[in-house]
């Protein structure tokens, strides 16, 4: 240590005037207000904001000038043996010449704030340990990158040549892995990269630059050799693993997901699936995987990076909104378009800025046309030749809703406000794509604080609108074309309604809840009620799919403290419509596309499709569930038994 | 050669190389040297310019590494060992390495906390002596006032050995010889021992007790000077005379010089010298400088080891 101390009192005598200057810098501060460009600012806002500036370049340009010429100058200067020829290690030498560095540029910097900080109210706010190991971590890297530049500048050896060659491969190969990494679109894993990433490089620019000065001594060409030998190594040891880290990060397959945190699956075989993997972090891979096959496509970067996504009605095709990147003024998405069969994405030359943002994708039912809500417009193109074939302005974006009642029809389903404040009526209209007409074929009345449960079911022309009264909400059943209320579903105490489902024969189930507990209530085509079934009496009975004609699987949530029968844990069901017969799903399982796994919307499984037989498990799995048999097959999930 | 540190000691060696080579790319600069000094024993290594000199002073501070061999410095790889052996070394380099913007003051307080052993009283004394201001930055010394000044400083803590890379070179006849007083009086003070390479023959000629002579990179003659005065001598014989008689002695050259001829011989043998027929007053030693000439331009040697 006294070594170190003897270098660093040498270094600070030599450079002791970098003192006084960030003293004069910190009285200039003072004058901030009068700085033309700060006019408009507080006085003491413009003092800070040039004491900052001000002490900034102070630590940058005395770590610069410190680091380019402690070493490297004494090199050039032939003044470097003075220390080598005392009773002082290599390491003492290195460690008082970096702790000078340090010292002269962080002194600086203080003392051009000093004045300032003390003078002006909250000045001192500054005054904080980010600061401080920020402020370290930058001056640090600053002055010893700049020590082995200067180095290596005045060998003027051939191993400048092997800089600049190495220099430019570990920039490429840091670009190209902080790229794959930002596209992960892995926030934690980008971060704990990047701050692991940076620390070892420091770490490496401080062993290499103590290589440098301990194993080159007085040679300048020693020095450089030693410094290049360890810097270079030392970014080969960081890229590498982060390298690879990064490929097995992107090499994820359905097989590595642990838990699967989204599923959407589309009419068949095919579902686009996300969730955890092993080992990669808050990276979720998203795939669209064949469920009979296995087959899978690696279909997105991240879950995050979809903003919606829809299958077209015959299951050959799926589109979904991405970021693609950002110009000066706007982030922007384009529409991406996957045909299955075979699977190929399509570019698409739809892109759009974040304030156009398209919502409420839907397909014609071929597939041949895709529309959606732009701006304040409803837009439909054919995706043969991405021709627009209509656009129409709409009341409230916002409320919209599009739908497919034909190949080349569109139900536009939106709120129109009326005269007064409350005042307004839902409106349905037919928008016919090939002659263009608009045509509006229904409303039902309602004020604005009615809640439109907007339960649509093409197949049999019927809506479900929700109004509430005082304190209660009613539920009507409507004609989904002219807006006729054919029946009045009930009523029941505000919040204590939901989840209804559609059954293929035209009945319906909704889920009504009490004091004594969920149930589900069973009605006719016409809106009659058949039957109220308890279903286990949980606190929430949430009918999710038909598996087979007349069988529901349903969910059933309990908050409530039951008596030695923990009840809070979801629970699933099978429910025969006909008997009421409830049959427990395996253990713990539950019906995947209720709850926190349905993440891009879309309508509630059709009867006996992929979505009504997959089936959550307890640790976040993925299995089918054979109709017939009532067996289950694991898909995915849990170390990813496909 | 072993680094054993029974060999460093009262009649031991303190410094030595063994089979030293340095090499830079395709240049030889030093080819095998082995020499070793003496304690208490003022050994000066000669040579021309670029014949290797430097190369093997920086190698023995530990500052520079040898392609091959060794260089010990009481009795520890020189390399190896530097820190630890530079407490016991004093150095004044070829160029002033001392650091421009600092003055002598600041130096010599600087150097008080670097070494235990420091004697300040006197090195301001010897400061005073030899005119050096205090206060004035080293930039602004003269070239004499620097080599004093790294002198001084390397004499502080009262080294046991003191390296010396040509102290003299580019100084003026006034300033070699304060150096050469400064370093006689070091000397006669304390026995220090003396590692010496220079151009400077006439001033080291006072001083050495030994001498190595550098060709090429390699080491041509390593002698006690006493010795090699008495082995090497000049003959002057007047014209007509059977010098070639003078042939055992080993005849390094011959020429003719006023009213006769002169011989230089490399054997001198007094017996011998009687044989052939001459009185002693026909015959001189041949001085240092003269040696230097007569060894590098390969007239004379067989003194290395």
């Amino acid at each position: 240590m006294r070594g170190v101390g003897a270098v660093l009192r040498k270094e600070l005598s030599r450079r002791s005037q970098v003192f006084l200057v960030g003293g004069v810098a910190g009285v200039l501060a003072l004058l901030g207000p009068w700085v033309p460009p700060l006019r408009g600012e507080t006085a003491n806002d413009a003092r800070l904001l040039v004491a900052t500036a001000l002490a900034v370049a102070m630590m940058a340009g005395t770590a610069l000038v410190h680091g380019a010429t402690s070493v490297a100058g004494e090199l050039r200067g032939r003044c470097l043996s003075f220390l080598f020829s005392r009773p002082l290690s290599g390491t003492a030498i290195w460690a008082g010449k970096s702790l000078a560095g340090l010292v002269l540029s962080l002194g600086g910097g203080v003392l051009a704030m000093a004045p300032v900080s003390f003078l002006a109210p909250g000045g001192l706010a500054w005054v904080r340990w980010e600061v401080a190991v920020w402020a370290i971590a930058g001056v640090v890297a600053v002055g010893t990158a700049a020590q082995l530049v200067g180095v290596a500048l005045v060998s003027r050896s051939w191993l400048l040549v092997l800089d600049a060659v190495a220099l430019a491969g570990a920039v490429g190969a840091t670009l190209a892995v902080a790229a794959s990494l930002w596209a992960s679109e892995a926030p934690v894993v980008v971060a704990v990269a990047a701050v692991t990433g940076a620390a070892a490089t420091l770490v490496v620019l401080l062993v290499a630059s103590w290589a440098q000065v301990a194993h080159g001594r007085c040679s300048a060409s020693r020095a450089h050799g030693a410094q290049s030998l360890v810097l270079w190594a030392g970014v080969a040891c960081i890229l590498v693993p982060l390298a690879g880290y990064t490929l097995f990060l992107r090499s994820a397959t359905p097989a590595s997901l642990r838990t699967v945190t989204t599923l959407q699956p589309g009419p068949d075989q095919w579902v686009v699936v996300a969730g955890v993997t092993r080992g990669r972090g808050d990276y979720r891979p998203a795939f669209l995987l064949d469920v009979a096959s296995g087959q899978f496509l690696r279909l997105l970067p991240s879950e995050h990076s979809v903003l919606d996504l829809v299958f077209s009605g015959d299951g050959r095709r799926v589109a979904w909104l991405a970021p693609a990147g950002s110009s000066r003024q706007t982030w922007q998405v384009r529409l991406a378009l996957l045909d299955i069969q075979p699977p190929e994405v399509r570019e698409t030359p739809l892109v759009f800025s974040a304030k156009e943002l398209p919502r409420r994708l839907c397909f014609s039912p071929d597939g041949s046309f895709l529309a959606f809500v732009e701006g304040r417009d409803a837009v439909a193109y054919r995706l043969e030749d991405w021709r627009e074939v209509g656009r129409v302005r709409l009341y409230t974006p916002a409320t919209a809703r599009l739908a497919f009642s034909g190949p080349e029809t569109i139900r536009v389903e939106q709120w129109k406000p009326g005269g007064g404040e409350e005042d307004g009526e839902l409106t349905i209209a037919r928008w016919e794509l090939s002659s263009g007409r608009f045509t509006e074929t229904g409303r039902v009345a309602a004020d604005p604080t009615s809640f439109h449960l907007s339960i649509l079911d093409l197949a049999t022309n019927r809506m479900i609108v929700g109004w509430r009264t005082v304190g209660e909400r009613e539920l009507r059943l409507c004609d989904a074309t002219t807006g006729e209320i054919r029946a009045v579903l009930g009523r029941w105490p505000a919040n204590r309604v939901a989840g209804v489902l559609f059954l293929a024969d035209g009945r319906l189930v909704l889920e009504a809840r009490g004091k004594e507990g969920a149930r589900l209530r069973v009605f006719d085509p016409a809106g009659h009620q058949l039957a109220e079934l308890p279903a286990g009496e949980r606190e929430r009975v949430i009918p999710c799919g038909e598996l087979v004609r007349g069988v529901v699987l349903i969910k059933t949530v309990d908050s409530r403290v039951g008596e030695g029968d923990p009840l809070d844990s979801p629970s699933g069901f099978l429910l025969e419509l006909e008997t009421g017969i409830l049959r427990p799903l395996p253990a713990g399982r539950v019906p995947a596309v209720c709850g926190i796994l349905w993440r891009w919307g879309g309508d509630r499984p059709r009867v006996n499709n992929l979505g009504a037989r997959l089936l959550l498990t307890p640790l976040g799995a993925i299995e089918v569930l054979d109709p017939a048999t009532g067996a289950t097959r694991p898909l995915l999930g849990t170390d990813g038994q496909l | 050669m072993s680094g054993s540190q029974g060999e460093d000691g009262v009649g031991g060696w303190v410094a030595a190389f063994s089979g030293s080579t340095v090499r830079y790319r395709r240049r030889l600069a030093v080819d095998g040297v082995t020499l070793k000094v003496s304690r208490g024993q003022v050994y000066a290594l000669l040579g021309r310019n670029g014949a290797g000199k430097s190369s093997l002073v920086r190698c023995l501070l530990g500052q520079q590494r040898l392609t091959a061999g060794r260089a010990l410095l009481f009795g520890e790889d020189a390399w190896a060992s530097r820190p630890r052996a530079m407490a016991r070394v004093g150095v004044v380099p070829e160029e002033s390495d001392l650091p421009p913007d600092l003055d002598a003051d600041t130096l010599v307080a600087w150097c008080q906390r670097v070494y235990p052993r420091w004697d300040d009283a006197r090195v301001r004394q010897r400061l005073r002596r030899t005119g050096v201001p205090p206060r004035t930055p080293v930039n602004r010394l003269s070239r004499g006032q620097r080599t004093q000044l790294a002198l001084t400083l390397a004499l502080g803590h009262g080294p046991e050995l003191l390296i010396l890379d040509d102290p003299t070179l580019g100084l003026d006849a006034v300033a070699r010889r304060e150096v050469w007083d400064t370093l006689i009086g070091e000397l006669a003070d304390r026995g220090t021992t003396v590692f010496l390479a220079t151009h400077d023959l006439a001033g080291v000629a006072g001083v050495a007790d030994r001498v190595g002579i550098l060709v090429e990179g390699r080491l041509a003659l390593d002698e006690e000077v006493d010795a090699l005065r008495a082995r090497l001598r000049r003959r002057a014989a007047p014209a007509g005379a059977p010098w070639q008689a003078l042939a055992p002695m080993g005849i390094l050259s011959c020429q003719e010089a006023l009213g006769g001829v002169e011989v230089v011989v490399e054997r001198f043998d007094d017996a011998l010298l009687a044989a052939v027929g001459g009185g002693p007053l026909e015959v001189q030693a041949l001085t240092l400088e003269e040696t230097f000439v007569a060894v590098t331009t390969g007239q004379a040697g067989g003194g290395a080891p």
